[in-house]
């Protein structure tokens, strides 16, 4: 027999910082082995 | 300034004047509540069921520790942590139209259309998976809940415990298992189109508005950055079980062109990035060092990084495959174990000596 149930409610706190880390991170990563395989270039 | 065992019984003294008067005579109480991975909170529960029987068994619970954060860095008086602990629990309150009660939990065939999967770490939650249904998925569990109604950006929700089932078998259901239960969660999914592949540029320019950053702008706008993906749910919460829909993730591979990464950013999305030549040792460490230093305990998925097999038409661990290559290449190299002229540790050094991997 359940008497009660709890609920939590729950946010995406931190989706902005998680997701932003993550782009600057593989963006990075595609311009170091484009550099290694000779394309692109244009970074700074 | 008080210390928080303090502030916990000021709340539970004190917070009914604050609340409005439909609440007063609720039962307040304090409990220790266990989250994803293992994060404790003090979860306080305002309980109107107590009101002559015409409230509601369902009580969200609202957790203290926050509060205390804000009160002790001198952010908050404490006063304004009262009002706002108030102003929360009537907020979290579900509509009367759109409530669940006890006897609808308790009828499998009422609410079992919204019963809804979510992906969790599985060794930093033993514990927490002991009372729960739950079915292994790679280093991650799946594990059940149902919605009990949206509040702002946030979602209220009730993990499925053994308790329920026992309900529901008790009930007359013949039988409700963890296989069971996946396979209803993902006949719900599969209804509702409810996963959403973005693009992480598209992602980020809704959540940043303005204060999109230039470098990043730069970042995606150089010719060797491809489309990178993320994938979720429509609030963008426990959105990470979209790793459990095949059909999405292969309908991806025609995007990514085959095989491709999946990052596990969070409980509440995935990340989908084609393979470029990156390591998955590479990709490991990134995921570990994001997951370190911007993630948040509770939100936390995993450090390994998965791959896409586009032949297999299923997710495997990144570096499925390129064991067994490895193992491959020293069976090929040397005679079988018992005749090998030395042990494996040395064999490696002599291929590092020789240029060998």
């Amino acid at each position: 027999m359940i008497n009660a149930i709890t609920y939590d409610v729950d946010k995406n706190a931190e989706g902005k910082d998680r997701l932003k880390a993550y782009a600057e991170e593989l963006s990075k990563k595609y311009s170091v082995k484009a550099k290694d395989n000779g394309e692109g270039g244009k970074d700074k | 300034m008080m210390t928080y065992e303090e502030f916990k019984d000021t709340v539970l003294n004190e917070i009914k004047g604050f609340l409005p008067p439909e609440f007063k005579d609720c039962d307040v109480r304090i409990e220790r509540v266990t989250k994803n991975n293992g994060v404790t909170y003090d979860g306080l529960m305002i309980d109107t069921y107590q009101m002559g029987g015409q409230g509601n068994k369902m009580v969200p619970n609202i957790y203290l520790n926050k509060f205390y954060e804000d009160y002790s860095k001198g952010l908050q008086t404490l006063d304004h942590c009262l009002k706002d602990i108030a102003a929360t629990r009537v907020k979290f309150e579900v509509p009367l139209n759109q409530r669940l009660d006890i006897s609808d939990i308790q009828d499998f065939h009422k609410i079992s259309g919204q019963i809804k999967v979510k992906l969790v770490n599985y060794e930093k939650n033993v514990e927490f998976l002991k009372d729960k249904p739950h079915k292994k998925y790679l280093d991650m569990a799946e594990v059940y809940y149902l919605e009990v109604g949206t509040f702002g950006e946030g979602m209220g929700s009730v993990t499925v415990k053994n308790t329920m089932v026992d309900a529901w078998m008790a009930d007359g259901v013949t039988m409700v298992n963890s296989d069971i239960l996946h396979k209803i969660a993902m006949d719900n999914i599969a209804n509702n189109q409810y996963y959403k592949v973005e693009s992480m540029q598209e992602v980020l320019r809704k959540m940043m508005g303005d204060a999109f950053p230039s470098d990043l702008e730069m970042g995606f706008a150089m010719p060797q950055t491809p489309n990178m993906y993320v994938i979720s749910n429509e609030n963008m919460l426990f959105g990470a079980s979209a790793m459990l829909d095949e059909n999405l993730l292969e309908q991806l591979s025609e995007k990514c062109q085959g095989d491709y990464f999946i990052i596990p950013s969070s409980v509440h999305e995935i990340l989908a990035v084609p393979q470029m030549g990156q390591t998955y040792e590479e990709m490991e460490d990134m995921i570990s060092s994001v997951n370190r230093e911007v993630v948040s305990s509770e939100e936390y998925l995993s450090d390994r990084c998965y791959k896409f097999d586009a032949e297999l038409s299923r997710v495997v661990f990144a570096d499925e495959g390129i064991e067994k290559e490895r193992t491959n290449d020293k069976v090929a190299e040397f005679p079988l174990s018992e005749e090998l002229p030395f042990d494996i540790d040395q064999s490696q050094n002599f291929r590092q000596h020789h240029g060998g991997r």
